[in-house]
């Protein structure tokens, strides 16, 4: 390693923090829909200063005379600021172009970052929308690396007016919690998955058998990789079913159909491996939630249909409901995940924990407004009912008086815009091919989405009042 | 990397950063050089990778120090790897893995704790020779995973 490499590599890495710097110039001049935008660039800013600052204590720590050590100083200039810039710090730039008011869901945001205070207090959600076919969360527990107070929430780009959808929000922001309920089982379950493991291995390798679990490096006593990946496939299939069960518990029936939405053009009973991230199969996720979440209380809402002036609503969201109990009753899921190794090992640790996960997330959203409250429910005729009317779903009027300036209203809750929301979904799926007279999908979205703005001028006015 | 996910403690990135700065650490010690400048950020890094390596192999093992792992498998799993390369595949590997890994560690907390800026032991000049080895071979594998070139390529769709 010569010392004019060296000299080359460093002018590169300040070419790169000063193009970066330039970047973020640019993207502060745009809107953001809320102030997580600006203090994400001001964050960026202060860790280039860093990264400078490093990049001087490199230089000045060489000894050129040494081969190695002006090795090792250039390794560090592309360890400790090259990588981190251009693999992490640079996702920043891309995210915060996409996180900008007009290309987001904006008046949905505030109701998104409501849910997340409520969830994980005293951090920030970035929001933005992605040209990927899925929502997700990233966020890091590394003691160098972006993102650490910030938590970067992404939304299919193409669905961004598609509010229906986004209850899936309720899924993605419950993620950075699961860690808490992983690690108080994680060296059981990792103690328990290695022993099965070995057995098997044991078992496999006095037999000859060329089964294809293991393969040939594999054999050589690697029962590290073969833990760690199973170890994996359970910290993923947690992961997602704690996620799913916090969103049913919030959204309920609305969880349910926008999870059903948003899977309908994806494999139903996949079995979990490396090619699909370990993501639990859909059809195990919905076995799960409802028999957990929904199932006891569904007989909820029998008092809010016979509330609802349009009967058809009811009748065609009944419907769906009922399809979706069809769908779990045969536990088809939980069937295939038994027909394969290490999913069966995974898995089997799975199901011991499930009430327990149950109590985890119930104890982890008490103070959230919920789908089953009775303000909740209580609300929903008089939503659909607006809703049906061309009117924005935004609030439950209880007394008006104009010529005595009497106006009583409450804001409509979020469970509860999404649930008539999703209702009229079910009633428009029917009627709109069948050329009644139905809005269109986007004129529905449009109106949830008036109604997720208004709710925050709404409280905002009564706060004045009162 | 995959973006819509948790960055875990010990991910690649700072994973290769922890191989190269600790290596730099152990080279001028063995070499009677000066520190470097971020000794102490390199020998915390060090010792909390290899402290969950060895959980991790303890658990292997069947003999796990706590009840308490939070972590993965992932820092065994490169360190097991390292440690196959310069040695045969034998009986008790993972003893003799989390053997060597906890000799590593107690050189590190010793240099952190006594301030060491040179060793005098024969002992601690050996087990810092095996480390710097073991903390340079991992130190490429893991900067060759990090490469961003490699994340993508020109393909035909």
């Amino acid at each position: 390693m010569s010392n004019s490499s060296l000299t080359r590599i460093q002018h590169q890495i300040r070419f790169e923090l000063h193009s970066f710097r330039n970047e973020l110039k640019k993207l502060s001049v745009p809107n953001y829909p809320s102030k997580t935008g600006n203090a994400i660039i001001e964050m960026l800013a202060g860790k280039l200063d860093k990264y400078e600052e490093t990049l001087s204590k490199i230089m000045g720590d060489n000894e050129y005379e040494d081969e190695n050590i002006v090795k090792q100083s250039h390794q560090k200039l592309i360890t400790k600021i090259h990588n981190p810039l251009v693999k992490q710090d640079a996702k920043f730039l891309n995210w915060l172009s996409k996180a900008q008011t007009k290309r987001v869901p904006w008046s949905f945001v505030h109701c998104a970052e409501e849910l997340f205070q409520q969830i994980i207090p005293n951090h920030n959600l970035l929001i933005y929308c992605e040209n990927q076919y899925n929502y997700g969360i990233c966020w890091s527990e590394s003691k160098t690396l972006a993102p650490y107070p910030y938590y970067i929430l992404s939304l299919p780009g193409l669905h961004r007016t598609n509010i229906l959808w986004h209850t899936l929000v309720g899924h993605e922001i419950f993620h950075p919690r699961c860690n808490e309920f992983i690690d108080k089982y994680n060296q059981k379950v990792l103690i328990n998955i290695k022993n099965t493991v070995t057995a098997n291995y044991r078992s496999i390798s006095s037999n000859e058998d060329s089964s294809d679990l293991f393969s040939d490096s594999e054999k050589k006593e690697r029962i590290d990789n073969i833990t760690n990946i199973t170890h994996l496939a359970w910290r993923r299939a947690m992961e997602e079913l704690l996620s799913d069960m916090a969103c049913v518990e919030i959204f309920g029936p609305s969880a349910i159909l926008a999870m059903k939405a948003f899977s309908a053009c994806s494999p139903k009973n996949d079995i979990p491996e490396p090619d699909n991230n370990f993501y639990p199969s859909w059809q195990y996720r919905f076995e799960i939630v409802w028999d957990n979440f929904i199932k006891d209380k569904l007989s909820k809402l029998d008092d809010v249909y016979s509330e609802i002036r349009n009967q058809d609503i009811v009748k065609c969201f009944k419907e769906d409901m009922l399809e979706n109990e069809c769908l779990v009753e045969k536990k088809e899921g939980e069937h295939l995940i038994n027909k394969h190794k290490l999913a069966k090992i995974a898995y089997k640790e799975v199901k011991t924990l499930i009430s327990d996960a149950v109590n985890f997330v119930k104890d982890n959203t008490i103070n959230i407004s919920k789908w089953y409250d009775k303000k909740t429910l209580n609300q929903i005729p008089t939503l659909v009912g607006r809703l049906e009317n061309g009117i924005p779903p935004n609030e439950a009027i209880i007394e008006i008086n104009e010529q005595e300036g009497v106006y009583k209203t409450h804001p409509a809750a979020i469970p509860a815009i999404l649930i008539s929301g999703w209702m009229y979904e079910t009633y428009w799926q029917e009627k709109f091919d069948s050329d009644e007279r139905v809005m269109t999908y986007k004129t529905l979205s449009r109106l949830i989405l008036k109604a997720c703005e208004d709710i925050q001028t709404i409280e905002k006015i009564q706060q004045c009042q009162s | 990397m995959n973006d819509n996910a948790m960055v875990e403690r010990w991910n690649i990135i700072d994973s290769a950063a922890m191989a190269v700065a600790v290596e730099s650490v152990l080279y001028r010690l063995t070499k009677n050089k000066p520190l470097p400048f971020d000794v102490d950020e390199a020998l915390n890094n060090g010792i909390g990778f290899l402290e969950e390596a060895q959980n991790g192999g303890a658990i292997i093992c069947g003999e796990p120090e706590s009840n308490e792992f939070n972590g993965t498998l992932t820092p065994l799993v490169w360190s097991t790897n390292i440690y196959i390369n310069s040695k045969p595949n034998e009986e008790g590997m993972y003893k003799k893995i989390v053997t060597t890994l906890k000799s590593y560690r107690d050189l590190l907390e010793k240099i952190r704790k006594d301030e060491v800026k040179e060793l005098s032991s024969k002992a601690d000049i050996e087990t810092a020779n095996t480390a710097y080895d073991f903390f340079h071979q991992l130190a490429r594998e893991l900067m060759k995973q990090a490469d961003p070139v490699t994340e993508s390529y020109s393909h035909r769709i």
